[in-house]
């Protein structure tokens, strides 16, 4: 079935399969692999995606769902090599180390500070409770949130 | 410039944090098809027919493999390999199930069509008939006489039984007063290492110069090109292995897996590119466990709290086979008891039996957090019997920094260590002494905090006899016309970062700029032969084998610019990418004596020197025997790291809800290449460890069916879990690695099991609970209150 | 069959598409991992997310009407549920993560029935109301009857769950307890209280496969409480791997205590 989509601040239409879930359509039709998939089940939010400016677990949309909507991935639309702050946080602190689950993080994290900019640790966990890291422990990944936070406000 | 011990971001950071990195799904070789696998729904089952029909007829399928094509291909895993303390059973293992299946998850069939959907689809539609058979869902049921046995051309289910005796156990046991003796059961959770990447490979033969290329999410590409050329019977030399980024993996992706050779027989068969993406329910049941062992134990001591005896039956359950080698995990742990004490009188058993749960498959810790799981809380249980405090019985027990090299009843070498060291440096960063008034002050709110202590062992750089996983690796360190420097390993990064490691160490050992060496790994056609990442292993023999390739080209270097500088070698200095004469000041770039080699040849510089700026070299590490000497002595890990861990905890009585408020951990790795990294590599472990000890565990029914099929079951910690850690490291160099590095990549893992049930226990102390099984649920946590409370104790 | 996927944008295009075969899909965050593992009909999907009428959180009467596609970061940011069954936003707020809240719906969390869902057992103590609709007509069933068993509703393969109609709580004190054992993982019980000046209820969800239910009057005692709270418990066991019945059984007597405890501090709002 055909669909048209918003990715990135591009317009694309795409023939899906009904059953095709929205990570899917991202990375082998758009192309678009930063979000990953790691469990399939709405548990780890490695594919973490915005889609009408809200934070979704991709794996458990349909492509077919986001007909008409739009979806910003961990890339929009930045010019290689260019990244965000956050993402320059994540390198200098360290936040990472397979990098699996850094591009949910970080959607995560463009999420949270859009909404709080100022977020306790408390409030950090809680904004980030839907993203698995199976290897930092979250010691640099909090420290590279902390160090995005103040940054920001100039702290 | 000293780059070694310099903190230095990972080098693929950027690409990972910008999504750019390449991991195997990824990957998309043109006219990929997709393999999805049929499996077990059963946990054991006479196969009595697969009919493939309904799948072969959905649009977009273009083949469907079952077992029966595969072995009449002459396709089956024999496993191989000599072991010098024990012979396991073994059993021809078949990739895809042929007669029968023996867990649930085993795959039965395999489907390759156009896309993940329609592939997904066909498996669906594959009709396997089964009949099933009563079914062993544990290793006490697998032991009873008369018991169902899963491997039925063998008398029982046990694969391994391996006794470890130092002295006489029994007669110390029974001379010694019940006041001197105690005794107890633990029990080891079943875990999975679960990477948050699955396993995966996409395999692309190329018909025209019967080629084929493999792209795998591994940990070792050339030990996987080996096992994948014998078990397909394809040529070794026209087989590459490609490791892209690999996304976690953590013992977890040590080759060979069944679904690596049927993708690469279907594209054989296809002519064509497939890939195999494992889907994390998958992963749960049959990408391998590990840890699911028991201890009955009984120990003697004095009253001083030195440990006289020790006897031990360890039960493993290690599933059924299949191509994995995790079950080996299991002589770990009974080769690493009593590890960090002197004990003088020792018997230890350990039984390894199959049963209808999924295979192990090795994980960060490798059977030595089980032993320090049960060593630890033993010595526990001493304290306790004896009345002394916990510290003052490791102690008492501990082997002194003058007892090393230090042979283990199992004829292991320990060959360094200062345990005491890291116990007290970790009591003062937690603070242990003041913690008691603390905790009184707590008491007298209504609120449990409770501080424990675990001590860990980490042996490293694991050296099997006979085995392609060993103690040993190579490098090639080569400089191009314009003075650049490449490194090419043999050992690999799964996150672990040693690719930054090795720069480090070259950079240092070459005199070079960082920024100009680069290192290329995980490639069998450009690598030299390496056994890739286990083990914490990549830094010590990766690291020493590339510096000693860069040593050579340095030499060269330091001969040419010496005859450039008209200077003695012995006055030279190498640094920055430069080389310079102290005497006359003068001085060379890399550039400048790379050009030379390169354009001058036939010059006046070049006399009798051979222009090559590329060598090979292979670091083969010392203090390992594969051959017992005439003590008993053999051993397999050259180095012995240790930590000692220690947290304190709240624990809320009501509910048996356990909260870490504090973690410390005081480690000794030797000389620590990269802090920044050597500590991120220990916050994980020690992430895992308490993830294992409070909130993972794969449950089977008593029919071995899976409990925990999806992360919303099988539960990793989140962020929401993370707790506050503290590190202290100490430095007990090792004598055999560079610099006396040993490795980090395990420690931390093994410690929070007996740390956390230590502190549970102290938090508890009114209720004289113990904590014995892991991990601890507040479910567990409550029970034990409960029993506590029913005998009268507590309140 | 093959698979479909259709998104009427009304309700009696979408009263259409339910034969009886359909598959509903709401936020998709229990139906999604299912059909993801092969569990579950996925030929034909009939989606919810294009139906204006379902969306939306508006006052009717004494009572809040919940669009069945109101998602739980909704439910938890909307002033009007704020104000008038504060629990529920509380109960929202809690479930799960950022992610799912933002994607999870009311409709499909009454739909599921699930033991121990936050929703089931806080709507269970407000005396929530179901709408439900099929082209056979429409119907309102009290929530309580609703949800029948474990993961079981009162709901015909080709009906829908138009909207939940909760009753305000202004003028009562009302509290909610969840406890759960690690994120991610479904609570291990939740507790709601909702105490008006002329009725009371206690639902406590987690210990058996649907909440159980006290009736309480303007005075009620504790003790006798907590006791048929555990007399329920007892009779209907639920237990899993991590959470055996006999440690939910006890937590809900704790969950429960914890919420009357709190519901009785409160301020009547
Ligand atoms: C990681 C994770 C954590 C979670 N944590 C919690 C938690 O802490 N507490 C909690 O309560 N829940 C939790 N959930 C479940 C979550 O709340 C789901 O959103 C909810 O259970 C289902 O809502 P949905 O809109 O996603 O429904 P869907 O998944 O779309 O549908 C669920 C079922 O209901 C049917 N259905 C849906 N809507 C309707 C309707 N309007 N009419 C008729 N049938 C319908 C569907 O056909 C399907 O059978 C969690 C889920 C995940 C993935
Ligand atoms: S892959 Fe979507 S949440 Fe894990
Ligand atoms: S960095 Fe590997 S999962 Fe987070």
């Amino acid at each position: 079935m055909l669909i048209s989509v918003e990715v990135n601040g591009e317009v694309v239409t795409w023939d899906v399969d009904p059953r095709e879930t929205l990570i899917d359509a991202i990375r082998e039709r758009a192309r678009l692999t930063g979000a990953h998939v790691g469990c399939r089940s709405a548990s780890c939010g490695a594919c973490t995606l915005s889609l009408d400016g809200l934070t979704v677990k991709s794996c458990c949309l349909l492509a077919a769902e986001a007909d008409g909507r739009t979806i910003r991935t961990v890339e929009d639309g930045r010019t290689p090599p260019e990244v965000d702050d956050i993402q320059e946080a994540f390198i200098a602190a360290q936040g990472m180390q397979c990098g699996y689950c850094t591009p949910g993080m970080v959607m995560s994290v463009r999420h949270l500070l859009a909404q709080n900019p100022d977020p306790s640790d408390d409030e950090i966990r809680r904004g980030l409770a839907g993203n698995l890291c199976r290897c930092t422990g979250y010691v640099n990944i909090l420290k590279a949130v902390r160090a995005v936070r103040d940054a920001r406000l100039g702290r | 410039m000293t780059y070694v011990g310099a903190s230095i971001p990972g080098r693929n950071n950027r690409r990972s944090a910008a999504g750019a990195a390449t991991y195997v799904d990824d990957i998309r070789p043109d006219g990929c098809l997709v393999m999805a696998v049929v499996r077990s729904p059963h946990a054991h089952a006479r196969i009595r027919s697969v009919d493939t029909s309904a799948g072969h007829d959905l649009d977009g399928v273009a083949l469907v493999l079952t077992g029966e094509e595969l072995r009449d291909a002459g396709i089956a895993i024999h496993p191989s390999g000599t072991n010098v303390n024990f012979t396991p059973r073994t059993a021809v293992r078949h990739v895809l199930a042929v007669d029968k299946v023996r867990y649930v998850g085993e795959p039965v069939a395999a489907v390759v069509a156009r896309d993940y959907v329609t592939a997904r689809a066909a498996a669906q539609a594959v009709l396997v008939a089964y009949e099933t058979l009563p079914a062993l869902g544990d290793a006490r049921a697998a032991l009873k006489p008369g018991a169902v046995l899963v491997e039925e051309s063998w008398p029982d289910n046990v694969m391994v039984d391996y006794p470890i005796a130092r002295g006489d156990a029994d007669a110390v046991l029974a001379a010694t007063p019940p006041s001197g003796r105690t005794s107890g059961t633990l029990v080891c959770n079943r875990v999975a290492a679960t990477p948050l990447e699955g396993r995966g490979i996409i395999a692309d033969y190329n018909p025209y110069d019967e080629t084929m290329t493999c792209w795998a999410s591994t940990q070792a590409p050339h030990v996987l090109r080996a096992l994948l050329s014998a078990a397909l019977s394809f040529p070794e030399g026209n087989l590459r292995v490609i490791q892209p980024q690999v996304g976690g993996a953590f013992g977890g992706k040590i080759p060979m897996f069944p679904e690596d050779v049927i993708t690469a027989y279907a594209s054989r068969r296809l002519g064509r590119p497939v890939k195999w993406i494992e889907q994390r329910d998958e992963y749960l049941s049959a990408g391998g466990h590990s840890r699911d062992m028991r201890c009955d134990y009984e120990v003697a001591f004095e009253p001083d709290g030195r440990i006289t005896a020790l006897k031990a039956g360890l039960l493993a359950d290690v599933g059924a086979q299949s191509t994995f080698l995790g079950w080996l995990m299991a002589i770990v742990s009974a080769a690493c008891m009593p590890g960090s004490y002197v004990v003088d009188h020792v018997s230890i058993r350990l039984r390894a039996v199959v049963s209808n749960r999924g295979p192990w498959q090795a994980y960060r810790g490798y059977g030595k957090e089980v032993a320090a799981f049960f060593m630890e809380r033993i010595l526990d249980d001493v304290a306790r019997a004896a009345g002394l405090g916990r510290d003052a019985v490791r102690t008492r027990n501990f082997i002194s920094p003058s007892h090393f090299p230090f042979v283990q009843p199992s004829g292991w070498v320990t060959d360094s260590g200062d345990y005491q060291g890291t116990l007290e440096a970790v009591q003062e960063l937690i603070g242990w002494d003041d913690f008691p008034a603390r905790q009184a002050a707590a008491r007298a709110d209504g609120r449990y905090l409770g501080i424990g202590i675990g001590h860990e062992l980490t042996p490293e750089g694991s050296s099997r006899p006979d085995a392609l996983l060993n103690g040993t690796d190579s490098a090639t360190v080569k400089m191009t016309p314009r003075g650049d420097v490449t490194v090419l390993t043999g050992v690999t990064s799964p996150g672990s970062g040693n690719e930054t490691g090795i720069a480090q160490i070259v950079a240092e050992c070459l005199g070079a700029d960082l920024d100009r060496v680069r290192v290329l790994q995980g490639d069998t056609q450009s690598a030299p032969h390496g056994n890739g990442n286990y083990s914490s292993r990549s830094l010590t023999f990766g690291g020493s084998s590339a510096r000693l390739a860069a040593l050579v080209i340095r030499e060269k270097l330091e001969i040419v610019a010496g005859r450039m500088l008209n200077a003695d070698r012995a006055d030279l200095e190498v640094t920055g990418h430069r080389i310079r004469s102290r005497a006359s000041g003068q001085s060379v770039t890399f550039d400048e004596v790379a050009a030379e080699i390169y354009r001058k040849p036939h010059g006046r510089h070049m006399a009798g020197i051979d222009p090559a700026l590329e060598a090979t070299r292979a670091f083969k590490i010392d203090n390992v025997y594969h051959r017992k000497d005439e003590d008993g002595r053999y051993n397999q890990y050259p180095t012995w790291s240790f930590s000692t861990g220690a947290c304190i905890v709240e624990v809320t009585p009501e509910t048996g809800d356990v909260r870490i408020e504090k973690f410390a951990l005081v480690h000794d790795c030797g000389v620590v290449v990269n802090p920044l990294l050597a500590e991120a590599q220990l916050h994980g472990a020690i992430m895992q460890g308490i993830g294992a000890s409070l909130y993972e565990e794969i449950v089977y029914d008593d029919d071995a069916i899976p409990q925990t099929p999806t992360l919303r079951e099988y539960t990793l910690p989140g962020i929401r879990e993370s707790v506050d850690i503290v590190l202290g490291h100490r430095s007990t160099p090792s004598p055999f690695t560079f610099m006396g590095m040993k490795g980090v990549g395990e420690s931390g893992i093994s410690a929070p099991g007996p740390a956390i049930a230590s502190a549970i226990d102290d938090a508890l102390a009114d209720f004289g609970v113990r904590m014995t099984t892991m991990p601890f649920t507040p479910a567990r946590v409550w029970a034990a209150i409960q029993t506590a409370r029913s005998a009268g104790r507590g309140e | 069959m093959p698979a479909s996927f259709a998104a009427p944008r009304t309700l009696p295009e979408l009263l259409t598409e339910l034969d009886g075969e359909a598959t509903i899909l709401a936020g998709g965050m229990t139906i999604m991992p299912l059909l993801n593992r092969g569990i579950g009909r996925a030929g034909k999907i009939v989606s919810l997310s294009g139906i204006p009428a379902l969306r939306g959180i508006a006052r009717s009467g004494d009572s809040v009407r919940f669009g069945a596609m109101a998602t739980h970061s909704e439910i938890a940011s909307d002033p009007i549920v704020a104000e008038h069954v504060p629990i529920l936003a509380t109960a929202a707020a809690g479930i799960g993560d950022v992610q799912v809240r933002n994607r999870g719906t009311i409709g499909g969390v009454a739909a599921y029935g699930n033991a121990g869902a936050d929703y089931v057992t806080a709507l269970t103590a407000l005396g929530a109301r179901v709408v439900v609709a099929s082209r056979r007509g429409s119907r309102e069933v009290a929530f309580d009857r609703f949800v029948l068993g474990l993961r079981r509703t009162d709901l015909a393969r080709d009906e829908v769950i138009v909207a939940v109609e909760v009753p305000s709580t202004s003028g009562g004190r009302t509290a909610f307890e969840r406890y759960f054992r690690v994120q991610g993982a479904a609570p291990t019980i939740t507790a709601a209280a909702v105490l008006m000046p002329d009725r009371g209820r206690l639902a406590v969800g987690g210990a058996t496969p649907t909440p159980v239910i006290v009736e309480l009057g303007r005075e009620f005692d504790l003790a006798a409480t907590l006791d048929a709270v555990d007399e329920a418990c007892a009779g209907r066991p639920f237990g899993d791997a991590h959470n055996p019945a006999p440690y939910r059984r006890a937590m809900a007597r704790n969950f429960a205590a914890r919420v009357l405890r709190h519901a009785r501090e409160e301020q009547p709002c």
